[in-house]
């Protein structure tokens, strides 16, 4: 797969959860706009003891967009960093976004490209044998504030074949 | 001059949302941008900004008050799959 543009919330989910480097292991050489990097610094420092080891490690990682997010017009109603997302991608041309809110992925899809949330990336991590289970590391969520309705939650267990919460 | 009447039961809502520690107008700010974005009329980044909280922060806060951060479906959460699906087969 191409590397994908990643927004903040993937990546505070992995943080959360300890595993950041798989996105390293599963996409190479991926990218995000500095608007997404200084929503990172400000919730990473807050949650997360090694924060500046993980701030340090995704650096290399950060894009700069050429145009003024304020003269873009993407899609309704996105954050500014999903809008940096939306606009990173259409200046680069990379097509594939790692992003969770649904009104950014419908305007990328609307452009033709491939949009997936945390669940599937979580997913297709055990599916290629970089999780085990993933079942402790939605009970981490729980214990450390990223709150996931528990019906989705069971949904991806039943997906992966595990035992439901 | 429109007046706008709150309900008791919206007054509880309230403060279970934003804290009724906080002023009237910065509450209904926060409830307000929950709302937009429960009923899907704005992202949780936009929803954030119309909160004026940082987009951490005010995922922070969903998850406090037991509000999901993500109102992804179950349809969506396949949907995904099957687009790591295509896009491994690239």
């Amino acid at each position: 797969m191409k590397p994908p543009i990643i927004d903040s919330s993937p990546i505070i989910s992995l943080a959360v959860i300890g595993r950041l480097e798989v996105l390293e292991e599963l996409y190479s050489h991926f990218c995000l706009p500095v608007q997404v990097f200084e929503e990172l610094q400000f919730h990473l420092t807050r949650h997360i003891s090694n924060a500046k080891d993980l701030i340090e490690a995704l650096k290399p990682r950060v894009l700069i967009l050429k145009n003024a997010l304020q003269s873009e017009r993407t899609a309704p109603h996105p954050g500014l960093g999903e809008r940096a997302c939306l606009v990173l991608a259409l200046e680069t041309g990379i097509t594939n976004l790692l992003i969770r809110d649904k009104h950014a992925k419908t305007y990328a899809e609307q452009q033709g490209w491939f949009c997936f949330g945390t669940m599937a990336l979580l997913l297709s991590a055990k599916k290629q044998g970089l999780m085990l289970e993933l079942r402790p590391y939605f009970e981490t969520f729980a214990a450390s504030g990223r709150f996931y309705t528990s019906q989705l939650l069971n949904h991806v267990l039943s997906l992966a074949g595990e035992q439901l919460l | 001059m429109n007046v706008i009447d709150i309900a008791p039961s919206k007054a509880e809502e309230l403060d279970q949302f934003a804290g009724n520690d906080m002023p009237l107008g910065r509450r209904l700010r926060i409830w307000g941008a929950i709302s937009l974005n429960l009923e899907g009329k704005v992202s949780i980044g936009n929803a954030a900004e119309i909160a004026e909280m940082h987009k951490g922060a005010f995922e922070d806060y969903l998850s406090d008050h037991h509000v999901p951060i993500s109102l992804l479906t179950i349809e969506d959460v396949m949907r995904d799959v099957e687009t790591i699906r295509k896009l491994d087969k690239q």
